[in-house]
């Protein structure tokens, strides 16, 4: 029996020195062969597959001449083949990418412009869309996957070289590209499974995309330890997520909170009876209604559910809380908790760090699980990572405080950074985008409550309405669809003053209760001062 | 068939969406977001929609994926039809 990574639950494996980052699936391939590694309901790979496969992927790479340093974007898919792709690149010594694929292809060619990847493989059949550096596709790839590969030893990460990069909304209109080191990575692994405490008998389901770095978190991890996954591809409805949860056995749950509450549905569907082997439920990236965590605790007592949060900078997750119990009578959300081992914390206000329970101030994590930085946007990462006596720490602008039992319990943004079904989006950054349309002069981004959720509304300044459709596919060619505005308004740019932020306000609080008597996907400000919805067939008219 | 599935359609999607929609015109590549559709909104009216055709979503499982485009939605929708 091979020995297991040391972060692995088992105490026996604790002394073990960490496995480099490109043989973290070595353990399992030579313990349990012949095993179910991963499989997402229409095929599936044992331990002993996914090590050949990488073998034949890291082999392929480093024909390419893919060499330590070297930044491999892949244009993701929730699929049994991806997990091979990171651990082949590590295999290399390389930097892994993963890229929204359904992102509009002018903002995906603007991100592969920026970092220059030797090698982009896409998932996908589309035409190549980066004209420098090698281009694999979907058919390739599984050609590539299907011979097997030498046996190569596993490149060494100097202490800040990047393992991968993960892109996440920017303010300043260009999404930021988080470094994550080797070293971070692996420091996370060990920090987090103290919590997880996934193990070879675990079963999980992964929901999240590999673009998002909680997929590092509910596939590679679980994977390292002998742990089955099932990538979910399926709908995002209850009922087709609660029966895979059952059919599949799942034993570990992650999902933020968006998919939770999809997945608790009137919560009659959480029983022990059609989960018996539920172990552990966690949540996060977004601040989750307690009333659905108490569906899963009060409807599974023997399950452990827990309150996860974690930006990008810090590698994935760096704080935790587990509900001791169902705590009916809560109506604000549960805390964050403390820090996972190995990381630090501060909460901020005016350059002092407080401590005072109830006393708000910007939340500071710090230690071995802060990123490397943003590529290529030194200055915003000498804005963002602060040193205090010998520690780095990342600036969240999250603002939180202590509760009385001294978790920490997350209040709001000391900005415009939102989270929408658990994706960080900049309202600056739809803004700046908005503005590089020409004739639009000045543009406000905001929440407003729609169909009982928030959604974008965006207001653009303009001498004349039929601005709109042209900004509407300006923003469709550069934007993620969960980004773009499903309200937009148009407003004369005379009705604005000099002033700036309150004016918008105003306009923003006027869309609002517009929006409130109108399903209109648009609005138009009248000479009365007054948002009127708009026909669509008008808007589209005007094109 | 073709039209049975279009109206079925559209009368879920003017619910979902609070307004009227001509699904006749539209072509099948477009987009459902240019509809006013996210993936939320999508979902929620495949769900109301296997309701009433009486489908067992859960017996999909493995086959379904969210869709992008019109032509997606009216594959599923007819799909359903035919099964019920």
């Amino acid at each position: 029996m091979n020995p297991l990574p040391p972060w692995a639950i088992d105490a026996a494996d604790h002394a073990t020195a960490p496995p480099a980052l490109g043989d973290i699936l070595k353990g399992p391939a030579a313990n349990w062969p012949d095993r179910d590694a991963v499989n997402d309901g229409r095929t599936g790979l044992t331990f002993g597959q996914l090590e050949d496969a990488v073998r034949a992927v890291a082999g392929w790479l480093s024909e390419q001449g893919v060499e330590p340093g070297d930044r491999v974007a892949i244009l993701a898919e929730k699929c049994t083949l991806m997990p091979i792709l990171p651990v082949a690149i590590w295999r290399c010594g390389g930097v892994y990418v993963p890229c929204d694929a359904t992102s509009p292809p002018a903002r995906l060619r603007a991100m592969l412009a920026r970092i220059e990847p030797r090698v982009v493989i896409a998932l996908d059949d589309r035409d190549p869309i980066y004209p420098h550096g090698q281009w694999l596709g979907r058919e390739q790839l599984d050609a590539i996957v299907s011979v097997p590969g030498p046996s190569r030893p596993s490149a060494m990460y100097a202490r800040d070289q990047p393992a991968y990069i993960m892109f996440t909304s920017g303010s300043t209109g260009e999404p930021k590209g988080v470094e994550i080191t080797a070293a971070n990575l692996l420091a996370y692994f060990r920090n987090h499974n103290e919590v997880l405490r996934f193990t070879p008998e675990a079963r999980v389901f992964s929901v999240a995309p590999f673009h998002f770095d909680v997929s590092i978190e509910d596939t590679l991890l679980p994977l390292s330890l002998g742990a089955y996954v099932f990538q979910f591809r399926s709908l995002h409805a209850g009922p087709i997520m609660r029966a895979v949860l059952a059919r599949e056995r799942i034993t570990h749950l992650i999902a933020v909170s968006t998919l939770l509450t999809i997945m608790t549905g009137d919560g009659s569907g959480i029983t022990r009876k059609t989960l018996p082997s539920l172990e552990m439920v966690m949540t996060g990236a977004e601040v989750c209604d307690p009333a659905v965590m108490n569906v899963w605790k009060s409807s599974l007592p023997g399950t452990r559910v827990i309150n996860a949060y974690g930006p990008t900078e810090v590698t994935i997750v760096c704080f935790s809380y587990e509900l001791p119990r169902a705590d009916d009578d809560r109506r604000t959300s549960y805390p964050i908790g403390r820090p996972l081992r190995g990381v630090e914390a501060k909460i901020m206000a005016d350059g002092v760090e407080v401590d005072a329970p109830g006393r708000t101030g910007e939340l500071w994590v710090g230690g071995e699980q802060v990123m490397r930085g943003y590529f290529d946007q030194p200055d915003e990462t000498a804005r963002l990572v602060v040193e205090v006596g010998g520690v780095r720490y990342y600036r969240t602008g999250d603002i939180c405080s202590y509760d009385g039992d001294g978790n920490v319990v997350f209040e709001g943004r000391d900005d415009d950074e939102v989270k929408l079904a658990g994706r960080r989006v900049h309202l600056g950054e739809i803004r700046q985008t908005a503005l590089g349309h020409p004739g639009v002069e000045r543009a406000a981004v905001a929440l407003i409550p729609r169909g009982g959720r928030d959604v974008i509304a965006l207001i653009v300044m303009a001498a004349a309405a039929d601005v709109i459709p042209e900004v509407e596919s300006h923003l469709a060619n550069l934007l993620p669809e969960y980004m773009r505005p499903a309200l937009v308004a148009w407003s004369p740019s005379l009705s604005v003053s000099s002033t700036g932020k309150t004016d918008e306000g105003r306009l923003i609080a006027r869309l609002r209760e517009a929006a409130k008597s109108s399903s209109s996907g648009y609005f138009g400000l009248t000479e009365g001062g007054d948002f009127e919805p708009m026909d669509e067939e008008t808007v589209c008219a005007m094109q | 068939m073709r039209d049975a599935v279009r109206e079925l359609l559209s009368a879920h999607l003017e619910e979902a969406l609070g307004r009227p929609l001509d699904l006749t015109e539209m072509t099948e590549d477009t987009a459902l977001d240019a509809l006013g559709l996210d993936s939320l909104l999508t979902i929620s009216t495949l769900v109301d929609l296997s309701e009433e055709c009486g489908v067992d979503l859960t017996e999909h499982a493995d086959t379904l994926e969210t869709p992008q485009a019109l032509g997606d939605l009216l594959a599923i929708t007819a799909q359903f039809m035919e099964s019920r």
